[in-house]
């Protein structure tokens, strides 16, 4: 949660821009990661990233904190945006036809060789996972959001998303085995 | 591989700058939909309300201070007042005793004074020197210096 978090949500609110710019700075890199490592396309992650954004400016007058982070409704607008955008994407073009610059190597480019290849592996992985799956795996050991932020970005209990991290690690090293 | 380690170096992923700041340019230059609820609306107006306030008493003092200037100046300089400098200008009667200064190249000259009938502005001074002419007209030749010349004339 970024310091003085509430007061720049108010005066966002209020329509301030430079507020909202300063949550957009905070956010903008976690949202992305979100949407990169569950889409695996870096222009399409910008897309919805950008889209996220600007839905959550807005909308910000319908904001109403509940007690959690502005994080989790950018999360919730996130998970809304990536469902809307499965269900309208066209069907996959032949790996031959597309530009490798398309793809997610190039967010992870200044990394060695091994952990590149190890991070494309568990990437792979993780967007084979069902969507809950995949968005507890982000939220709780990519980004270390707490048990009560990650319960109210899936709108879940927090017993619910223990019990799912849980299942979804499980299933990740299946599937990675 | 340690999973939950490799999971944790995503964290480093970060957008690309470029299109952080033109996204970022773009949302914030779109309008908001703000919400108003009464206390906005009567806060926004009480906003309005002090800055016009606000203007109106800047304008006033800076109007109010011009005329008030001459009240509150702690010095008054009367050589600097226009209507006394007015005043003191037509009382100057300048009787200028044109003559002609002969000027020797040092500090002595040869002055041809003119008579008190032919004082005026407009009649210039002719400078002889030792070896020039004399000015025409009833003059006396005297030698003083063009310092004690002056003074003579503006007494």
């Amino acid at each position: 949660m970024l310091d003085g978090e509430e007061k720049l949500i108010k005066r966002a609110i209020r329509g301030g821009a430079s507020a909202y710019g300063t949550l957009y700075d905070y956010y903008q890199p976690k949202i992305y990661r979100f949407v990169l490592i569950k889409v695996g396309r870096r222009e399409d992650a910008e897309d919805l990233t950008h889209q996220v954004f600007l839905s959550a400016w807005q909308n910000v007058g319908s904001y109403k904190s509940m007690g959690f982070p502005f994080g989790s409704w950018l999360y919730q607008i996130a998970r809304n945006s990536i469902a809307d955008y499965y269900r309208s994407r066209k069907q996959e073009t032949s790996l031959e036809n597309v530009d490798p610059e398309y793809f997610v190597a190039p967010a992870i480019a200044h990394f060695g060789t091994d952990e590149k290849m190890e991070m494309e592996r568990v990437m792979l992985a993780v967007q084979k996972l069902k969507p809950e799956y995949q968005d507890i795996v982000i939220m709780r050991f990519v980004e270390d959001m707490s048990v009560k932020e990650a319960a109210a970005a899936m709108d879940k209990s927090e017993g619910a998303v223990k019990l799912l991290q849980h299942r979804a690690i499980n299933e990740l090293k299946k599937i990675l085995l | 591989m340690d999973l939950l380690e490799t999971l944790k170096k995503f964290k480093h992923i970060e957008p690309n700058q470029e299109f952080s700041k033109s996204s970022r340019i773009l949302i914030l230059n779109t309008p908001a939909k703000i919400r108003f609820t009464v206390w906005s609306v009567i806060l926004k107006n009480m906003e309005l309300g002090a800055s016009l306030a606000l203007a109106g008493l800047l304008i006033f003092m800076i109007v109010g201070g011009f005329s008030a200037w001459k009240f509150l100046a702690p010095l008054q300089v009367a050589n600097l007042d226009p209507s006394t400098l007015r005043a003191e200008a037509h009382a100057i009667d300048i009787q200028i005793q044109l003559a002609n200064l002969n000027y020797n190249g040092g500090s002595a000259t040869t002055l041809n004074e003119s008579t008190p009938q032919s004082s005026a502005y407009g009649k210039s001074a002719s400078i002889k020197s030792n070896q020039g002419q004399t000015a025409p007209g009833n003059s006396t030749t005297t030698n003083i210096s063009v310092d004690d010349a002056l003074h003579l004339l503006s007494e």
